[in-house]
């Protein structure tokens, strides 16, 4: 079976799932796979929205900027070749499909479409809608902005009878990927972003993010919940758990004046040692914020020898290159742990650095153990 | 002139108590926002409307599951008022006026969840309901598959030419695929490739298979770049046709949807003037839920409205709350003391201790009379309350005062704008009035003022009620005004205060909250109602002890007391 049909039993034979199509870039065809996604996958009952806009005529900044260059003397400058709009895919739904709109698109669409909700949030000024497509059609799809709505938005839309839900998202929007409701994750990767050394670079970053392990497994031993230990950390601080100690025994935390670790290494480091030489020692660091390679690179030898454990919320959140995080694996743990399904490829890009499908489809494969897939390959 | 200005209005903290009462839908919200005070006269409109707040509170208490479900639909109503005003029907310019899917949306939405409403609160039999115009027939009209639910689509019910149309479309999509496949399936055959899509991307260099495809009858070249050359189906002619008759179907949906559209905008047109009576109802209903949940949640009760013919008492509340105050108290752990107070004169004047709550006292009626006037239940156990025109607080003005002003010229100005200008009967809240001036001057305006309200020439006192705090004795002296003491802190109160604390110098935070603590739970905050030549306490030097004050300061005061009493005593 080809990886293609190999993802859509994935994601098919998961019950209520919620697939996130990330781009690697702007542009890298994202919205072709969800289309070829909903029109593959063994159910009628579908749920689509976006973390921004999907399916509009032009990109919007692409599209502006060549509009720019057809009506002006910039034109001339460039030679009569001028560039083109960059026209994008509309989205296609067949009937029964439930998705969030605009008010225009909704009027566009009207008699194609069933209003099942207008929501208490808005997308650019405009109300958002939940509605669905009683006849197949083309259209833009918008979404709610922010995490909280985008996961209100998955509620209601299973709410409504949807059974696999897509979200279009965007490298640049990936909070959603962070939240609990995300079974899938597919990236799409296309040389838009760089060259093929550049993807394969950049998809293995993501790769060796997401096999940063959870804490899970790491406390199950110690008796203490993954539950407890987000209850501690609701106060956005950052926050040390000590050796031998596990709630309700009160002394099992000890929350630092510190948002960040970024800046306040000095401190902490002072913090470590200060508590093995009195106290409990410190067995691990849960930062709110993301750990960068400044910070890491100046507290590494102590957590290194006394081994300590870094939580972070999301493997997002870890913003070290390839070489630390494989160097310094052990040392690092997630709340949430991310599960990429998939990777999709593109050999088309927007701004001409085309790759041969071959070789792009080729080299993944090679490097990846992923189901690697290119939804237009014969 | 206004109920209340806006420095009252501050003064009296009335947006914190206000804010206790949430509406819950924007309808709601609204009434509560433009609800107008119930003032002299309208003693029994505003009695009606305290028995609808206690009928629905009682039967909130009785029947949990009835005020959820009430609440719940509360909360599904959005305000549609501008879009039902703007409702109007001219056959030769429908084009403009037609209502859009999402309006239509709004108004079913609207529709369904009023009837949900009316069907519940018929059931409970509740005053209300008789007014409520049933919107059945229109919602028959806006739900014609019977589907029962808000969701709102041009359905096929609306028009039997529609549904045909969205059929044929469907079987001709149907068969649409069904030819896609087949020809994609033969491509598939032919051109020997192991997957099959639409739109295919091939590389320059696989030479075998661009050769195959570039003359292949079933793909297209798209386009094309250095690296790739992509491909798209050829679609066959009796795929092309079925695609052009597709076109034309969706044109000819679009038409019989915008008339359908036409037609129930006129529907919905004629249903105008219910809609509006419907909307002003669920906005009433909201708002008077409520305040019922607020009386629930609060323990407040229905106070009893006088009649303006009445001489015996001017207000009376029973174990009355701030509750803004008692919030405040409850998150430092202390305990609130509920205040018993009963006016009955026009004019009361208030002595105590300084920390001893006149304040608050004055800010606690204050607040109960709006809230009544406001036909909002009251924090307190029992009450007796008569209507009042406006309501004047005079304190020491705040920042949004006119800064050119001292403190003492902006307290006498504002209170000289509302007795000159506001007619009718006023509540007028004076906290330390002249406080701002010496001594002298201040007890003698302070005097004047109690003396213009008992009687005056240029203004019709004889309605006003008037409530006065000070600590000048000679104002407390006519016989026209009833005088109160707070209890304040007994001399054995004090004895135990001096031994839990230690009167030494407070240097942090933590040891002045615990003074402010125990004051707290030995000051009785009690009003009680005196002889008029009663002296108003001196316990300054005490409560200044209590909290902590350089025992260097304190003696020194105390000794200049001792010092003036003496040499009164010798001049007397």
């Amino acid at each position: 079976m080809s990886n293609k049909y190999i993802l859509i039993d994935r994601i098919s034979n998961t019950k209520n799932s919620v697939t996130a199509i990330i781009g690697l870039s702007k542009n890298s065809g994202k919205t072709t796979v969800l289309n070829w996604l909903i029109q593959n996958i063994k159910t009628k009952k579908i749920g689509v929205f976006t973390t921004g806009r999907d399916g509009e005529n032009f990109d919007t900044i692409t599209g502006d900027y060549n509009s720019i260059l057809s009506h002006s003397h910039l034109g001339e400058v460039f030679g009569k070749k001028q560039l083109q709009p960059l026209t994008k895919p509309k989205i296609a739904l067949p009937e029964g499909v439930l998705f969030t709109a605009r008010k225009d698109m909704i009027i566009q669409n009207s008699p194609a479409l069933s209003i099942i909700e207008k929501l208490p949030y808005k997308a650019g000024g405009n109300t958002l809608w939940i509605v669905k497509s009683e006849l197949p059609l083309l259209t833009e799809i918008v979404g709610p902005p922010s995490v909280k709505e985008q996961t209100d938005t998955v509620k209601k839309l299973f709410e409504y009878g949807a059974e696999k839900i897509f979200i279009d998202g965007s490298i640049d929007r990936k909070a959603i990927i962070a939240a609990e409701e995300i079974q899938n994750i597919i990236m799409v990767a296309s040389p838009e972003v760089g060259n093929l050394q550049y993807i394969v670079n950049k998809i293995r970053e993501l790769e060796n993010l997401a096999l940063v392990p959870e804490i899970e497994n790491d406390i199950s031993e110690q008796r203490i919940r993954v539950k407890d230990i987000k209850k501690e950390l609701e106060v956005n601080n950052v926050v040390v758990i000590l050796e031998d100690t596990e709630p309700p025994h009160k002394q099992w935390t000890d929350h630092l004046h510190m948002k960040t670790l970024l800046g306040n290494e000095n401190t902490l480091l002072s913090e470590i040692r200060k508590k093995a030489d009195k106290t409990k020692r410190i067995k691990y660091i849960f930062t709110p914020a993301s750990i960068t390679e400044r910070s890491f690179n100046l507290i590494k030898t102590e957590l290194t020898k006394q081994n300590i454990i870094i939580i972070i919320k999301h493997p997002f959140k870890i913003l070290l290159d390839n070489i630390s995080i494989k160097k310094f694996f052990l040392q690092l743990r997630t709340i949430r742990s991310m599960n990429i399904n998939a990777i999709a490829v593109n050999s088309f890009a927007a701004n001409g650095n085309h790759i041969d499908c071959d070789i792009l489809r080729q080299t993944m494969r090679t490097e990846f153990d992923l189901p690697v897939v290119d939804i237009m390959e014969p | 002139m206004k109920f209340i200005d806006k420095i009252t209005y501050k003064s009296l903290h009335i947006k914190d108590i206000l804010d206790l009462i949430h509406p819950y839908s924007a309808l709601g919200a609204k009434q509560k926002k433009c609800f107008l005070p119930y003032t002299t006269g309208n003693e029994e409109k505003l009695n009606n409307e305290f028995q609808e707040i206690a009928e629905l509170s009682n039967i909130f208490k009785e029947d949990d599951s009835f005020h959820l479900k009430l609440t719940s639909l509360l909360s599904k109503f959005n305000d549609i008022t501008n879009l039902v005003n703007e409702l109007s029907y001219e056959p030769s310019k429908y084009h403009s006026q037609v209502l859009e899917i999402d309006e239509l949306y709004d108004i079913k939405k609207f529709v369904f969840y009023y009837e949900e409403t009316r069907l519940l609160i018929e059931e409970k039999n509740i005053d209300i309901v008789v007014a409520c115009p049933s919107l059945s027939s229109l919602l028959n009209i806006l739900d014609p598959n019977d589907f029962q639910i808000p969701s709102f689509s041009i359905t096929n019910g609306f028009s039997q030419k529609l549904s045909t149309l969205k059929s044929k479309l469907t079987r001709l999509n149907n068969s649409y695929t069904k030819l896609e496949c087949s020809r994609l399936n033969k491509a598939k055959e032919e051109l020997g490739l192991k997957n099959i899509e639409k739109e295919i991307v091939i590389s320059r260099n696989n030479k075998d298979l661009l050769d195959k495809l570039l003359k292949s009858t079933y793909y297209i070249t798209t386009s094309e770049n250095f690296a790739n050359i992509t491909f798209t189906l050829r679609q066959s002619e009796s795929m092309v046709n079925l695609k052009k008759k597709g076109i034309q179907l969706k044109d000819e949906i679009k038409t019989e949807e915008l008339l359908v559209r036409n037609e129930l905008t006129k529907t919905v047109t004629n249903y105008k003037r219910e809609l509006l009576t419907s909307l002003s109802l669920i906005a009433k209903l909201d708002y008077l839920t409520a305040r019922a949940v607020f009386q629930n949640k609060f323990n407040c009760c229905i106070p009893k409205i006088m009649s303006q013919d009445n001489n015996k008492i001017q207000f009376s509340f029973n174990k009355a709350i701030n509750l803004k105050i008692k919030t405040y108290l409850q998150l430092q752990n202390i305990n609130y003391q509920p205040i018993d107070f009963t006016a009955y004169k026009r004019i009361s004047a208030i002595t105590g201790a300084n920390m001893a709550g006149k304040t608050t006292l004055l800010e606690t009626i204050g607040q109960l009379v709006y809230l009544t006037c406001m036909a909002i239940p009251l924090p307190c156990e029992d009450a007796v309350v008569s209507l009042v025109d406006f309501i004047f607080c005079s304190q020491l003005p705040n920042e949004n005062y006119r800064s050119d002003l001292s403190s003492f010229a902006a307290e006498l100005i504002s209170l000289n704008e509302v007795i000159i200008n506001n007619h009718g009967k006023g509540l007028f809240l004076v906290d330390e009035f002249a406080r701002g001036t010496n001594p002298v001057e201040g007890e003698a305006f302070s005097v004047a003022l109690i003396n213009f309200f008992v009687e005056s020439k240029t203004r019709n006192v004889y309605k006003d009620m008037v409530v006065t705090a000070t600590h000048f004795p000679s104002a407390n002296i006519t016989d026209q005004a009833n005088h109160y003491k707070i209890a304040g802190i007994s001399h054995q109160d004090y004895i135990k205060l001096k031994q839990s604390l230690k009167f030494d110098k407070f240097t942090d935070r933590d040891k002045l909250s615990q003074r402010i603590f125990e004051l707290h739970k030995y000051m009785n905050y009690q009003p009680e109602l005196l002889n008029a030549s009663n002296i108003p306490p001196q316990d300054a030097v005490i409560i200044a002890e209590i909290l902590g004050v350089d025992q260097e300061i304190i003696a020194e005061t105390r000794s200049l007391i001792k010092k003036k009493r003496k040499t009164n005593s010798n001049y007397n």
